[in-house]
């Protein structure tokens, strides 16, 4: 159920604002019917949540259809105009880039690119907040840019490294699907980390758009010789905090200069 | 390597160690084009070690020296083409000797061994690092070696000290499901360098510690805790592709109530319950999430304490265990 301050939200009203099919009214119809009450401080900021799940959906789907390669961190590949290449593998905004300029370059020249599942969920966000904020808030707010699985997150998007459980599952959320006896040689396939593109489809690096079946084959074809476990999807999810995000964009522009 | 002492090395090794890696390849090229047998009986000789056999590999490619290579070297080289995604190389390699299990551990134990303290080439680091983990992880989940796993503990903070992927090691560190992996890492919350300690309380879930006296109190803590948990704790799997904060071990709360160690692996008692056990176990299903916290507490401390006390404590109805052992919790706080 949704609540806006201490008060139950319309949800049907809401829903009719946005399409059908649409990642805002999914998400609406599901806090809607959820296990949970979902407060929300004013309607601007349960406004804020929805622009930005469906940012990361899109983000998702385009990096889906995008030329960005699959590579270990071993051998993780960059576009070095925008990006430093770290000696772990990972990679950094270079000195003197803007960042948003950095982030939109992965799609715009995604050859250029090759990282773990994990890696890419961060070019997703990333991708979903240059979309969101504003220029100049994204290049003070993302000041510190380090893609590289869930080992480095920046403060303001710390939370995206944590899963917890919910009940319920939104787009955007991202999800894990373990493969326990994953082949020892290949760790790299011990899970994939996704984006839940809502409508029981998944965004997996790697993988692509792909529904939870598929998913799992295609781990279990990684497994050792001997495995006697299959892959699974874990039940938590790990989001954004929606609500210090819209805090930290509110200092830069007026909830009114949210993207349509 | 350092083991065997300077007079075992092989002749390669010396070459290797006195005048470096591009002297190494031109001398043995040259020696292989003369005298083929004798330079394959340098490859094969057994004080070699791994990172010789490494820089080789585009020579012995070049000379297609694959068919006279012993078994330890046939198995070495299959892991690094694998590695490299070269899979032509590896069917080759494996329809040349089929592989033995037995043999093919040595070999990796060998990989491992010899290849710990290689600080060759920096642009060779990433794939000679991928080979060592390679090694690490089968000698672990494959063949259940785990007196490796001090040395693995070593070079994942040494590597993290030189900024370089340490990911897989971690990885196979803790899919080793040892107990003894938490001993080797808390350790290092002892250390004088930041990093080590850094890392130290991300592997264990803990925070991190002001200064020297804090990092000595968080150690002394932990190993407290170790100590009161030891039997029931099981490894989760949880790991930085999945999560940024991983907790490796969580605490079995019904195993430690009743004072039964479960295995680390997948967290089954080590033993069957009783039908006592499963009684017992039914009750404290039904307390509270805080209060099966306090049981399970003030039963592991009463059961290494004094037995009797302990059995005639479980025997009490859930309300009275409950009772006393919030009083003894309160009393060791």
């Amino acid at each position: 159920m949704i609540f806006i301050e201490t008060q139950p939200a319309d949800a049907a009203a809401l829903a009719q604002e946005y399409p059908s099919g649409s990642v805002e009214r999914e998400t609406i119809q599901i806090l809607a019917a959820g296990s949970h009450r979902y407060r929300y401080a004013s309607e601007d900021r349960l406004r804020f949540e929805l622009t930005l799940r469906r940012e990361i959906v899109h983000a998702a789907r385009a990096l889906g259809a995008s030329g960005l390669a699959f590579a270990t961190f071993r051998r993780s590949f960059c576009n070095t105009d925008y990006w430093e290449r770290m000696p772990d593998g990972g990679f950094a905004v270079k000195t003197g880039v803007n960042p948003a300029d950095a982030v939109r370059d992965i799609l715009r020249s995604s050859h250029r690119y090759g990282t773990e599942c994990a890696t890419a969920m961060l070019m997703v966000y990333y991708l979903a907040l240059a979309e969101v904020f504003p220029e100049r808030a994204f290049r003070e707010v993302f000041r510190n840019i380090y893609l590289m699985n869930w080992h480095r997150i920046e403060d303001p998007l710390r939370e995206v490294g944590v899963m917890r459980h919910t009940g319920d599952y939104l787009p955007g959320d991202r999800r894990y699907f373990k493969n326990p006896d994953v082949e020892p040689t290949t760790p790299e396939y011990q899970g994939e980390n996704v984006i839940d593109l809502g409508g029981g489809l998944y965004y997996g690096h790697g993988a692509g758009i792909q529904r939870a079946e598929a998913l799992i084959r295609m781990l279990n074809q990684n497994r050792r010789a001997d495995a006697d476990e299959e892959t699974y999807l874990l039940p938590g999810v790990a989001r954004p905090n929606f609500a210090r995000l819209a805090a930290l964009l509110d200092r830069y522009a007026p909830p009114a200069s949210l993207p349509a | 390597m350092s083991r065997n002492g300077p007079n075992r090395y092989s002749y390669l090794e010396q070459l290797r160690l006195s005048r470096g890696t591009h002297a190494l390849r031109q001398v043995f090229h040259e020696l292989a084009v003369q005298d083929r047998e004798k330079a394959v009986g340098h490859l094969n000789n057994e004080h070699l070690g791994f990172p010789t056999l490494f820089l080789l590999m585009p020579e012995i490619e070049a000379l297609d020296l694959f068919g006279d290579l012993s078994r330890r070297n046939n198995t070495a080289l299959r892991l690094c083409a694998g590695k490299s995604d070269r899979f032509e190389l590896c069917a080759r390699l494996d329809q040349l000797l089929p592989r033995d299990d037995h043999a093919a551990c040595r070999a990796l134990r060998w990989v491992f061994d010899t290849g710990l303290h290689w600080d060759g080439p920096h642009a060779l680091y990433d794939s000679f690092d991928a080979v060592m983990d390679a090694a690490a992880a089968l000698l672990i989940k494959t063949y259940r070696d785990t007196s490796i796993l001090p040395a693995v503990c070593e070079l994942i903070f040494l590597r993290n000290r030189k900024g370089v992927l340490i990911h897989d090691l971690v990885w196979s560190l803790f899919q080793a499901c040892d107990r003894d992996a938490l001993d080797l890492i808390a350790r290092r919350l002892l250390s004088s360098h930041p990093k080590d300690v850094l890392l130290a309380c991300t592997l264990l879930h803990l925070p991190v510690p002001a200064g020297g006296g804090a990092r000595q109190k968080l150690y002394r803590r932990y190993r407290l805790w170790l100590s009161r948990n030891r039997p029931y704790l099981r490894f989760t799997g949880e790991f930085f592709q999945q999560t940024s904060q991983p907790n490796p071990v969580g605490v079995d709360l019904e195993a430690k109530y009743l004072a039964k160690p479960v295995s680390p692996r997948d967290g089954k008692p080590l033993a069957p319950l009783t039908g006592e056990e499963s009684e017992s176990l039914t009750l404290f299903r039904s307390a509270s999430e805080r209060d099966r916290e306090t049981l399970a507490t003030c039963s592991a401390a009463l059961h290494a304490r004094d037995l009797r006390a302990w059995r005639r404590w479980l025997g009490k109805p859930l309300p009275e265990q409950v009772d006393a052992a919030r009083t003894e919790v309160q009393a060791a706080q």
